[in-house]
């Protein structure tokens, strides 16, 4: 039993060699261009890198890896693996937010080295020279670098504790945390999914996810090869493009399995037309995994509707929870299955408390753990809750990863906790309920994060955005809020304002002006704004804003001191609620 | 920003109401309600809907745009005069 992941993919090209492909779609035009590599091309790709990487002193630190195109990515992401080298997946920054992100994790990890592509190389030559990263950072494009002959390769020295990459996708902009996933914990979790998922070397797969995220990374690029299927894919943005691509390929294809977060499927619900639909035969699905983001029952309903005369099974969603700090799947509903709902009562749940109520929230649940042990737990007083009893989710098993990159107090206090001296223990930070039969349903969250289209978010780095918009804001206290609508999460700013220094715009100006920044630069829905004078927003007595109470102040309508709102109809909606309710 | 000679605000016009249609579609909204001097930001597209929408209006003019294309031309007057003017450029050019 292979003990590293690079042994494990070696035996699965020795056994299916060219019987096995991954074909990604590109962009060329208007047009989809299919192009396949088999797994003998991905492991002789591989291998060349690895020799090259080798040569690199550079590469004795992690190696960041920017790359627009996924099957870019994965030749060298096997290359970093197959050189024992730590990779660290990123999204190529594509404005300033994004090029500062990427700079602060650069930092973080201590990289010195960027593998990429010959037409991102030059453009991100002048982005690292205007980030005062120029001194320290060499840039490699692989696509145009002379290739190293393959059969020089030698498999380094690997095992279980090893570390394979980091994965970046928690953390604010300023303080970037970087899962550390060994090996062994790659070898856990895939083998927990491929149970979950009850694949084998029939399946082919098909998505679109982006590859620096863990679900496309693991669900979607490393899955296949390690059970041994076949992966049809193509880039988030040629899916959005055109949502009806997706379908067109698992049609194609006759693809087993599928995934994506919630909001995408909603897409598919609402935005391919009758005619787009036409001719398209969707009965090879197997599994439709939803992942990533809270899980809609409409939108499960929606697209079963919607689906069903073109072949969707009734049961093909498996609805999962996971995250980065756990490699990737904690839970998941059983294949075959429809979603198990849950209707409760939405005051008693915001009191965390279950208490099952024929009109009221509907929860569904994710499912089963698989490969962990799930507890749930009363975050005040650390003990164990009961089935029914909300409180924080904790995971522990051999999925759950090693820590965060150089953060070692962050490491203890989330990734160590015990429960009645029993552990370590994951602190989740969500919060969620078991019913008897053990299934888990998530129900909200502890921590201040923002989910937004399957991106994490932290009101943190939305706020110190809001603050440098304007004379009026900076310095002044805000918080930014995740509202959850049943449907979305929609954002809400409460922020105070030093209305002497408002000078060249009215209130209702400086709301769009907050509006409108919020939206572009972090790519959500224009926010709900609250604006209040000076004091409104809560404070602890060492200054730092508080969050809960201001959301517990806007859902009952005591805001202080408000000057000027602009709140979504679908929000106001919340608050309408909170305040109709019997005291 | 340059106006192409050969469009004028009556070329303009059945764009701005497609584009709004379109806006309104998916930002769940009655169609009476774009404003189209409003940046899209605001009307409620953000970076999922603007890519859907950039692909829309790909097939509808047979055009192939950047992504960004909604970013740089935030509002749907100006991002009509756009189209009409890379429509016209594609007519001439095939």
């Amino acid at each position: 039993m292979p003990t590293d992941f690079v042994s494990h993919v070696r035996a699965q090209v020795a056994t299916y060699g060219d019987d096995r492909y991954y074909t990604y779609h590109r962009e060329v035009g208007r047009e989809l261009v299919a192009e396949e590599v088999t797994y003998r091309d991905l492991d002789r790709d591989a291998r060349a890198l690895a020799v090259w990487l080798s040569t690199r002193p550079e590469a004795e630190h992690p190696v960041m890896l920017l790359y627009v195109d996924g099957i870019d990515f994965l030749r060298a992401f096997l290359g970093c693996l197959y050189a024992g080298v730590v990779a660290v997946p990123a999204p190529v920054p594509h404005d300033v937010r994004s090029m500062q992100r990427v700079a602060t994790m650069f930092a973080d990890a201590d990289a010195r080295l960027v593998l990429t592509t010959a037409a991102v190389a030059e453009p991100l030559d002048t982005w690292i020279r205007d980030s005062g990263l120029a001194g320290t950072v060499s840039v490699a494009a692989t696509d145009t670098t002379e290739p190293a002959d393959p059969d020089d390769w030698r498999l380094p020295d690997l095992d279980g504790d090893t570390l394979a990459f980091l994965q970046y996708t928690s953390g604010s902009t300023s303080e970037p945390k970087g899962v550390m996933v060994t090996h062994g914990n790659l070898l856990h979790n895939a083998a927990a999914m491929t149970r979950a998922n009850g694949a084998d070397d029939t399946v082919t797969g098909a998505g679109w996810l982006p590859h620096f995220h863990d679900m496309g990374l693991i669900g979607m690029l490393l899955l296949p090869i390690y059970f041994g299927g076949n992966l049809v894919f193509m880039s988030p943005m040629s899916f959005l493009k055109r949502p009806v691509r997706w379908l067109q390929l698992i049609d194609r294809y006759r693809a087993d399995m599928t995934l994506g977060p919630n909001f995408a499927y909603d897409l598919v619900a609402r935005r391919i037309s009758d005619d787009q639909l036409a001719g398209l035969d969707l009965s090879s699905v197997r599994v439709a995994l939803n992942g990533a983001e809270p899980i809609r029952p409409r939108t499960l309903d929606a697209v079963t509707d919607r689906l069903a005369p073109f072949g969707f099974p009734a049961g093909a969603f498996l609805t999962a929870y996971g995250m980065a700090e756990v490699t990737l799947l904690a839970t998941a509903s059983e294949v075959g299955c429809a979603p198990r709902y849950l209707d409760v009562d939405a005051d008693a749940l915001e009191r965390h408390e279950l208490t099952p109520s024929a009109g009221g929230v509907r929860l569904v649940s994710s499912g089963r753990p698989f490969g962990c042990d799930i507890r749930i737990v009363d975050p005040h007083t650390g003990r164990e809750l009961p089935h029914g009893r909300v409180g924080e989710i904790w995971i522990s098993g051999g999925s759950v990863a090693a820590g965060y990159w150089n953060r070692p107090d962050e490491t203890e206090e989330k990734f160590r906790a015990t429960l009645a001296g029993d552990g370590p223990y994951l602190r989740t930070g969500d919060l969620g309920v078991t019913d008897d039969d053990g299934h888990l349903y998530v129900t909200g969250r502890l921590k201040d994060l923002l989910i937004v289209n399957g991106r994490n978010l932290y009101p943190q780095d939305v706020e110190e955005a809001v603050r440098e918009l304007h004379p009026a804001l900076t310095g002044a206290a805000g918080v930014v809020l995740s509202m959850d609508t049943g449907q979305h999460e929609r954002l809400l700013v409460i922020h105070e304002v030093k209305t002497a220094l408002i000078d060249d715009l009215t209130l209702p100006g400086l709301a769009r002006r907050i509006r409108l920044a919020v939206a572009r630069d972090f790519d959500v829905h224009a926010p709900s704004v609250v604006l209040v004078d000076r004091h409104g927003v809560h404070r602890t007595t060492s200054g730092k804003v508080q969050r809960r109470s201001m959301r517990a102040s806007f859902l009952q309508s005591r805001v202080d001191a408000v000057l000027h709102e602009e709140i979504d109809p679908t929000v106001q909606r919340l608050r309408a609620t909170a305040v109709a309710a019997p005291a | 920003m340059r106006i192409p000679e050969q469009s004028t605000p009556r070329d303009h016009a059945p764009v701005i109401d497609w584009l709004a249609g379109r806006v309104a579609f998916h930002t769940e909204q009655p169609v009476r309600e774009i404003d189209p001097h409003l940046p899209l930001a605001e009307l409620g597209i953000e970076s999922v809907s603007a890519v859907s929408l950039c692909g829309e209006i790909e097939d509808r003019w047979n055009l192939e745009l950047d992504p960004t294309v909604v970013f740089d031309y935030p509002t749907i007057a100006e991002m009509a005069v756009f189209v009409v003017g890379e429509a016209a450029r594609y007519r001439t050019a095939s």
